[in-house]
């Protein structure tokens, strides 16, 4: 919702992670001064504040909510492919044989 | 495997460019996918029997079978592409003097008057750096001489060498020396030695006459293109053309006039160019030399594509920068430019002796402590042992803060097997070590340069790629044509 010169974005905790929110809102500290306050248990408000006059708010508002959902993507991700990630650099650095590396992985 | 899945996915980090979807793996590895392919991926949908999954199949990003081999594969694939890690510091730059004959508006070393005879590197010190030199495992040893301008203190540098080929003879590595150079100063004798001693030659070289005398003068003020020009001409006959290279700054003077700075290397036998951004140390934070990103992405495209133009007309001419990034996304293998690692390569990679033996994890490191802050010195030879200084509190915490992979918005970053963290730049600018990637120029100018690189790729233009794989592999294009067809 645009709301004189800011942006204000609810958003709703039972689709998006806290975490998706705030790394969404890291990347956009290039353009917009930002805040955020729990609104309610399950709403977290995000203020944006463009730096520049120039920009588009409508536009700002799109690109914020289309990185929010590959931000959640990557919370979801994280949690999938954390423990993938570790043994593979485990397995780089520290080298175990193809036969104990299956062992492992069926642990 | 998930139970009542048909396939296992393994870790990616993904990237919208235009209405694709570029994933990327563990270990650099890439692809481009429909949006709507994307979805059926992470929701399990994908036939394996179609393309898409075969494709995603190559680049271990999926597998319908026991999960051990991709992983396997990935860690093998990801140690390659971490192989700068494996030999610890190669890179051992020598400030042998901080005097200058030149007084450049961007220096960044802000150096000394060159009748001075108090900022010289001494032949004890240079022992004793030397020394420090060969305690680095590394088996392939690079001194590469600064200043300052290194000739005006030409008696340490031949000092140098024949102390470490001296050494040398014992520890049997490969051993290569550098002089980073103005070339004001370079005579008939300097010329034989370097010959004799298969010294390599990098000099400065800003532009054509008027983009060169803008910044790099004399202590007098005046322009210094004509006997570089002349100097850089009997270099090369002497030593050869692949012998000697230049490097060029981007300042607000050329930043628009990149494709005549291009013309003005292919003029003087250069086969690349090295498109450098301004480094906010030493003078250069003080002239306002500097330009926005925008402005400097902008005519790097420019460029970029004008030099591709040139490749595809017959003249066989890199981009230096293009190139490194180019290897980095196309090829399994890791390169050795230390300004783009993770971890950085900040004392682990290279590390810079100054002239009183002070050691510091980078060459802005030393420019740093120039201006007053010592935040980067390791030690220095006279007082501390190789493991002082090399296993030390500050090459870990400089090291420690600059893996991509652990810092905000690097670490699902789809390009972070392609890029870097320079930790020192960030201090400098930022005021702390991991900075502010949102507002850090260094990282936009990464990102972006590195999302064009890529843009190209997905385009799969066949004469783009020809050139590329010409720059990476430094065969011409009709050879990248010819190995194409078989």
């Amino acid at each position: 919702m645009i709301e004189g010169n800011k942006i204000v974005i609810k958003i709703d905790l039972a689709i998006y992670a806290r975490i998706a929110a705030l790394k969404t809102c890291y990347v956009f500290q290039d353009k917009c001064h930002t805040s955020l306050e729990p609104e309610s248990e399950s709403i977290f408000k995000v203020t944006l504040t463009p730096k520049k006059g120039s920009l588009s708010l409508p536009e700002i508002e799109k690109e914020f909510m289309d990185e929010l959902i590959d931000q959640q993507i990557r919370v979801e991700n994280d949690k999938l492919f954390s423990n993938i990630r570790k043994m593979i650099v485990e397995q780089a650095f520290k080298p175990i044989s193809f036969a104990e590396l299956k062992t492992k992985i069926r642990k | 495997m998930i139970k009542g899945r048909a396939y296992t996915i393994f870790p990616y980090r993904f990237m919208r460019l235009g209405k694709d979807i570029l994933l990327v793996n563990e270990a650099g590895e890439f692809i481009f996918m429909s949006e709507n392919d994307f979805v059926k991926l992470r929701t399990y949908q994908l036939d394996i029997k179609d393309e898409i999954f075969l494709n995603l199949e190559i680049k271990h990003i999926v597998a319908d079978t026991d999960p051990t081999l991709p992983i396997y594969l990935l860690a093998t694939k990801y140690r390659t592409k971490k192989s700068f890690l494996n030999d610890f510091t190669a890179l051992h730059i020598f400030i042998i003097t901080l005097c200058c004959n030149q007084k450049c508006k961007y220096c960044q070393a802000n150096s000394e008057d060159e009748a001075r005879t108090d900022y010289d590197m001494n032949t004890g010190t240079a022992k004793k750096c030397v020394d420090m030199v060969f305690k680095s495992p590394s088996p392939a040893i690079k001194i590469e001489f600064q200043g300052g301008e290194p000739f005006l203190n030409f008696e340490t540098v031949k000092f140098v060498v024949q102390y470490a080929n001296q050494l040398n003879g014992a520890y049997q590595k490969n051993l290569e020396f550098v002089i980073c150079a103005n070339l004001l100063g370079l005579n008939e004798e300097m010329l034989n030695y370097l010959e004799e001693h298969k010294i390599w030659v990098s000099t400065s070289l800003d532009g054509p006459r008027n983009l060169h005398d803008a910044n790099r003068i004399t202590r007098k003020g005046t322009g210094t293109y004509d006997i570089v020009r002349k100097n850089i001409q009997l270099a090369q006959d002497k030593l050869g053309n692949d012998r000697v290279s230049a490097l060029m700054v981007t300042t607000r003077d050329n930043v628009d006039k990149l494709n005549d700075v291009v013309d003005e290397y292919i003029e003087q036998r250069f086969n690349s160019i090295f498109i450098r951004t301004i480094h906010p140390f030493g003078r250069a934070a003080k002239e306002k030399l500097g330009y926005d990103v925008e402005t400097f992405i902008k005519n790097y495209k420019k460029t970029l594509d004008y030099i591709i133009r040139l490749n595809l007309d017959g003249v066989a001419f890199s981009e230096q920068y293009a190139t490194i990034i180019l290897k980095k996304i196309l090829t399994p293998f890791a390169t050795t430019f230390v300004d783009l690692q993770s971890p950085a390569g900040t004392g682990i990679s290279c590390a810079v002796y100054g002239y009183n033996g002070d050691v510091f994890v980078s060459d802005e490191a030393r420019m740093l402590s120039k201006m007053g802050d010592n935040r980067f010195l390791m030690g220095n030879v006279h007082k501390n042992s190789y493991q002082e200084i090399f296993n030390g509190k500050v090459i870990r915490e400089t090291i420690e803060n600059s893996c991509v992979e652990t810092m905000p918005l690097c670490s699902e970053c789809a390009f972070q097997m392609y890029c870097g963290a320079d930790p020192v730049r960030n201090y400098s600018v930022q005021g702390d070590l991991m900075g502010h990637r949102p507002t850090s120029e260094f990282h936009q100018i990464n990102y972006l340069i590195i999302r064009h690189l890529m843009e190209l790729i997905k385009q799969n233009d066949a004469d783009i790629m020809n050139v590329f794989w010409s720059w990476i592999t430094n065969r011409s294009i009709e050879e990248i044509k010819r190995s194409e067809r078989g």
